[in-house]
């Protein structure tokens, strides 16, 4: 090979290593579009609506840039911790509800020996979650009524109540939290269940030879390999409890007082009732970075430990 | 020659009726999107005898039905968002402010002598049933709606109750307590009240009406513009005499779920007989006599003896609707006499026209109807007429609610809430020099 067919050949070859091969941003080009469209941008225009002042029941009025204005009113809004609170406690009673009853439950039912009718049982656990929030807040109204709700005919039949369940501030968030674990408990159920079952056998088949006792196998087999599965059950219960609002709007709507309120609610409360829609804004930052900040401090734990 | 002459003249008679039919029905085919309120009685009522309208004039109506609590803000992220979703809309008066950037004005179509005959129409009767029948929905000299219906709470009763407790209706908030203190009974002796003297509109979106209401009956009132507001407008001696009052009749004869309820739960209450009084809107006026789903027909009466909300709903037309001429046909023809009177006898109980809240024969149906009739002209007013009332009204409820449950002292609640009020106001502009 002469050197000049050398020299045209590297040519060649460095002219193929430039051109950009275009056919994979032309794939994703469609999903980016899409994800810039319906997540990207609405997050910078809220991001932006976060620094000025507006409502849409003042249209004529534009936008008036108030700098960090409403991150301050936040910050200084009693009424905001408070919310916060009522958030953080709703989030982590009910997710914990959730997580030691469905676990418990998925213990019961990945025994090898079958339960009778265990079929049945466990479509009938997993019905509460298929039930829309709205409608879950419906059937709680109509179970805590004084009168004829059956929560106080249970308890009348204990000699115990009457109770009313909406209009003590404690009670009342007792009973949002009942309501939210007896919906969602089903899928902490499901992904737990599906977890052990997806479990080896052979570690528990050498833990038994070894005489390892029913809780040493729990504790040092079952845990350590469930841990994956049982940080994913949590994460996403808990993301999903911090924005709760169908059920306790249908059920208190925040009430009495500001008692069961959470962020969801006061956002809404915000941007849809009084249209402050920059308040609003700043107020969902905010959520969001305190979900975000949890949610990474979790998983940083659960790495450490594993 | 002559046949042909048959087919010409055929022809001809056939366009002519065709366009005597046009000009009859010049919207026939146009169908109109309407927003009601889910269970409203007289939505639900003007309801029925919309295949009336859908006959006379050859269009379609589609009513979407949105709960009370939602509909202010489906209807306003929809009406900013110019989606041209509705044709017409059903306002309340309490939202107006909220809802005025986004309604068209209805004198281009009342000034049109081929749409409207101001004459024959009578608005004077709306006038005539309170003279704030027509001034709430109208700002520099333009109306953006006809009145729809329109009620004020009066106080509804058990006749048979007061009468076995040797009691005539209570005339003032006193009587209204010892009255309902001594109504507050334990009939069968089981050591739990089966019958509480009173319900009250205590959630959050029913309290402040309301509270309100006795506001003003203890001589308390509210400023006709919204720059003469102080942080002592509520908190006062009476605005502190009425949170106790409240809170009184709260913990001494209300049954204690009311705090979540509103009007809908209130009328339920007296309907299921477990309520000898209350404070509630003339709308449900039916509920206590149908005898499918109350257990006190014919027991139960009204009287009026305070100050409270004109509840003045009306039917508008939207910026964004694209049929306006023949939404202007919709609320015409929904308004007009005739339709008010067959609403009202279909079971829409609020009619805002006073011949026919003066109707002999619908006075003997709906027998509370002079009562509406003394409280539309004594005792209606408005509040302020702003769009941030709803923030305001909730400040109140908020820190009312608390006193009820207990939380905090009627002191520390007028105090927050009055300061809560004012920095709305103040940070809307209001109090700018």
């Amino acid at each position: 090979m002469s050197c000049r067919a050398i020299l045209t050949g590297s040519y060649e070859m460095m002219k193929m290593q430039n051109k950009v091969d275009i056919t994979p941003y032309l794939l994703i080009s469609a999903a980016a579009a899409i994800l810039f469209v319906l997540t990207i941008y609405p997050l910078i225009y809220s991001l932006a609506l976060s620094f000025h002042k507006f409502s849409i029941a003042r249209p004529g009025v534009a936008w008036r840039f108030v700098g960090v204005k409403n991150y301050a009113k936040v910050f200084t809004d009693p009424v905001f911790w408070r919310i916060i609170l009522n958030t953080l406690i709703f989030s982590c009673s009910t997710v914990g509800l959730q997580f030691a009853i469905g676990f418990g439950l998925a213990l019961l039912f990945s025994r090898e020996v079958q339960i009778r009718g265990e079929g049945f049982l466990r479509t009938a656990l997993i019905l509460p979650m298929m039930v829309p929030p709205i409608l879950v807040g419906l059937i709680w109204l109509f179970m805590y009524k004084k009168d004829f709700g059956i929560v106080n005919n249970i308890l009348w039949m204990l000699n115990v109540g009457p109770v009313t369940w909406l209009s003590k501030p404690f009670i009342a968030f007792l009973a949002i939290i009942a309501a939210e674990t007896w919906e969602w408990t089903p899928f902490m159920f499901l992904l737990l269940l599906a977890g052990l079952r997806s479990l080896p056998s052979d570690i528990y088949e050498s833990s038994e030879v070894d005489g390892a006792s029913t809780w040493q196998i729990f504790r040092y087999v079952t845990l350590p390999l469930l841990k994956p599965i049982i940080a994913v059950a949590l994460i996403i219960r808990f993301m999903d409890a911090f924005r709760i609002f169908d059920m306790i709007f249908q059920l208190t709507g925040g009430g009495p007082g500001v008692a069961t309120e959470t962020i969801s609610l006061y956002i809404y409360r915000n941007g849809f009732r009084y249209f402050d829609m920059g308040f609003a804004a700043a107020l969902s930052y905010i959520a969001l970075i305190i979900i975000v900040i949890f949610t990474n401090v979790y998983i940083k734990v659960l790495r450490r430990a594993t | 020659m002559r046949k042909w002459m048959f087919l010409i003249v055929g022809v001809l008679v056939l366009a002519c009726c065709g366009q005597g039919l046009a000009a009859e029905k010049p919207y026939a085919g146009q169908e109109l999107r309407i927003s009601f309120i889910t269970g409203m009685p007289t939505d639900v009522a003007l309801k029925s005898v919309i295949p009336e309208f859908e006959k006379e004039t050859g269009m379609k109506a589609t009513i979407i039905d949105t709960f009370y609590g939602e509909v202010l803000t489906k209807n306003m992220v929809d009406l900013y968002a110019g989606t041209g979703a509705y044709d017409v809309l059903h306002v309340e008066s309490i939202w107006f402010a909220q809802y005025l950037p986004y309604l068209y004005p209805l004198d281009e179509f009342m000034e049109d002598p081929r749409l409207f005959d101001a004459a024959e129409y009578d608005m004077d009767d709306f006038a005539a049933f309170s003279p704030l029948t027509l001034s709430v929905f109208s700002r520099e000299g333009k109306l953006y709606g006809f009145p729809h219906m329109a009620g004020v709470p009066l106080n509804w009763y058990r006749k048979d109750l007061l009468k076995k407790a040797g009691l005539k209706p209570p005339q003032d908030l006193d009587e209204y307590y010892n009255h309902a203190k001594k109504l507050t009974q334990d009939t069968d002796g089981d050591g739990k009240i089966d019958i509480y003297g009173i319900a009250l509109s205590g959630a959050r979106s029913g309290l402040v009406d309301e509270w309100l209401s006795f506001f003003f009956s203890f001589g308390g009132g509210l400023h006709a513009r919204p720059e003469l507001f102080l942080r002592t407008t509520f908190n006062n001696s009476i605005g502190l005499k009425t949170v106790e009052y409240y809170k009184k009749l709260y913990d001494e004869v209300a049954p204690p779920e009311s705090l979540t309820w509103e009007f809908g739960e209130v009328g339920s209450a007296m309907q299921r007989g477990v309520v000898a009084m209350m404070w509630n809107w003339t709308c449900g006026g039916r509920w206590y006599d149908d005898p499918e789903t109350s257990t006190v027909v014919g027991k139960v009466g009204a009287n009026t003896f305070y100050p409270a909300r004109f509840g003045l709903n009306a039917l508008s037309i939207p910026v964004d609707g694209p049929k306006k001429e023949a939404s202007f046909e919709f609320i015409k023809w929904a308004m007009s006499k005739d339709i008010v009177r067959k609403t009202t006898i279909a079971g829409g109980p609020n009619p805002a026209r006073a011949s026919v809240v003066n109707d002999p024969e619908l006075t003997k149906k709906y027998w509370w109807f002079p009562a509406l009739r003394h409280a539309a002209t004594r005792w209606a007013r408005m509040y302020l007429e702003i769009p941030e009332w709803s923030a305001i009204d909730d400040a109140l409820a908020i820190e009312f609610q608390k006193v009820c449950s207990g939380e905090i002292s009627p002191e520390k609640a007028l105090e927050v809430a009055s300061n809560n009020a004012y920095e709305i106001l103040e940070e809307a502009g209001y109090f700018k020099e």
